[in-house]
């Protein structure tokens, strides 16, 4: 039997505290996941991939163990096409680094380059294209890339309900196009874009344009198959929707395309050979190729159990259709308070767990400090790590950005009922 | 682009403005006269006065008359 939020909320001791409405930014471990990460420590502790003694055994089957988890149940792909990363973030500079410096490897005992995966210089001036929505991770990266390889960055705004469309996107792209990054739903607006049907109508057109999604917001949200949606990398942060640890995330990289990558870090564990003249790098899995130095084995372990917990556990459509629930709860509530706007879309198909709003005359860092003070509600507020949107949307200047309600599997309709009334103190709604 | 001020400085600034001020400050009004003198906290307005509130230096409430948080000193 799936476990229901009741059965979640006993797994996680802290929810008796607070109301806790900010899962977009990170979540709560449930106690299985850390009694996975604590069994590391207390019953088979040691290096992977280094140890040739028992223990040191088990503990590279039990961390290779939770690659496989959370490459299959999280992504939907091969653990060999899963990098285990520290989150979003790290995802995103790894496949900017690769993007920008080709492989280098040995040959006859020198260092050489091999080709690159994009070709910056030949030809007109190639261009990457990013979107208006994208959180600092998934734009930053491509700044400096485009920046460091002579290449335009272009925006593309989404033309109706805050959701991107394949037009969208179309629109935008062209010859010169190489590399596309858009998010898979939005931390700030709660969109749920159509990733498989953008990403396939980008190679139609242009079959040379690589694509990579920022997923920060997806799986343990909502089902993802990396392989159906066609994309050639989508990264996520362990620590939000899987329910994993803080520290945690994972990148899929197309095998074809990761053989071809530079590791934006080397040191021990992911070379084949190594002399005082150069190194070649392991090509036997290539998401180990990116597991420079000792890993985050609790911490990956830790991952592979929360992907079995949400996937198995509870069921990736059940948290899905809650969240969505709760969402829309909420925004039932408080749409029509005095002076609450909330952003984002309209139509219920396409918004998600997320809910934001600004209330006029009130500062966003206030109505967060005032729910928590008031309420112990917990939620975020500012500009999300979204600058470029808060700007679009116009919140900064007037409310200093916008609050955010994000929903979990394990929220309750109380709470969601309490924020509500909370909110309706604050407007005299 | 707004000078991000050290903790240190600051905190002086905002005691300082707090101690001239003849009623209790709006955090919005504490931002404005920060980003007048080109100056912004260290971390958001509200997150570093909660943060002086919750070491004692300085008070704060909510107030829904006037849509927001105050702050001030007390009076010695």
């Amino acid at each position: 039997m799936p476990l229901t939020p009741e059965q979640v909320r006993e797994h996680i001791p802290f929810l008796e505290k607070y109301v806790y409405l900010d899962n977009g930014a990170t979540t709560p471990v449930p106690l299985p996941v850390q009694e996975a990460m604590s069994a590391y420590y207390n019953e088979y502790l040691a290096n992977v991939e280094r140890g040739a003694y028992s223990v040191a055994h088990e503990a590279h089957e039990r961390f290779e163990r939770a690659r496989e988890n959370a490459a299959k149940l999280l992504l939907g792909c091969e653990p060999g096409e899963f990098v285990f990363t520290r989150n979003l973030t790290h995802a995103s500079n790894i496949v900017a680094y690769a993007l920008e410096h080709p492989l280098l490897t040995t040959k006859d005992g020198t260092f050489t380059l091999s080709e690159p995966l994009v070709d910056w210089k030949s030809g007109g001036k190639k261009n990457i294209v990013g979107t208006m929505l994208e959180h600092h991770s998934n734009t930053m990266p491509w700044l400096r890339l485009a920046h460091h390889v002579g290449a335009e960055y272009r925006v593309v705004r989404p033309s109706n309900d805050m959701v991107l469309s394949p037009d969208d996107l179309l629109e935008a792209v062209d010859g010169n196009t190489r590399f596309v990054a858009f998010q898979h739903v939005s931390n700030v607006l709660g969109s749920i874009h159509p990733v498989r049907e953008i990403t396939r109508a980008l190679k139609e057109a242009y079959p040379d344009i690589m694509v990579f999604i920022d997923g920060s917001q997806g799986p343990g949200h909502l089902p993802v198959d990396v392989k159906d949606i066609g994309c050639d990398f989508y990264g996520f942060s362990g620590h939000k929707g899987p329910l994993g640890p803080q520290g945690t995330g994972g990148l899929y990289i197309r095998k074809e395309v990761g053989e071809r990558m530079d590791p934006m870090e080397v040191g021990g564990g992911m070379m084949a050979d190594v002399t005082l003249e150069g190194y070649t790098v392991r090509t036997d899995a290539v998401g180990r190729r990116f597991d420079a130095g000792t890993p985050n084995i609790p911490g990956m372990i830790g991952l592979g159990r929360a992907a079995e917990y949400v996937a198995k556990d509870i069921g990736m459509d059940r948290i899905d259709e809650r969240e969505r629930h709760l969402a829309q709860r909420l925004i039932g509530r408080i749409k029509d308070l005095p002076g609450v706007k909330i952003y984002g879309p309209e139509n219920p198909e396409h918004r998600g767990g997320v809910v934001t709003f600004t209330i006029e005359g009130w500062l966003c860092h206030d109505v967060s400090n005032a729910l928590d003070d008031g309420w112990r509600i917990l939620t975020r507020s500012g500009h999300h790590c979204c600058l470029p949107l808060a700007r679009w949307l116009g919140t900064i200047d007037r409310y200093g950005g916008t609050t955010r309600a994000s929903m979990g599997y394990y929220n309750m309709e109380r709470e969601v009922d309490l924020l509500a009334e909370a909110l309706e103190s604050l407007t005299g709604g | 682009m707004t000078r991000v001020m050290s903790d240190e400085e600051a905190e002086e600034y905002i005691l300082a403005m707090l101690r001239e001020a003849r009623e209790p400050l709006l955090t919005r009004e504490i931002e404005e006269r920060m980003h007048r003198m080109d100056g912004q906290c260290p971390d958001s307005s509200v997150r570093f006065l909660n943060r002086l509130r919750l070491q004692g230096k300085i008070k704060g409430k909510l107030s829904i008359e006037r849509r927001g948080w105050i702050w001030w000193v007390e009076r010695e």
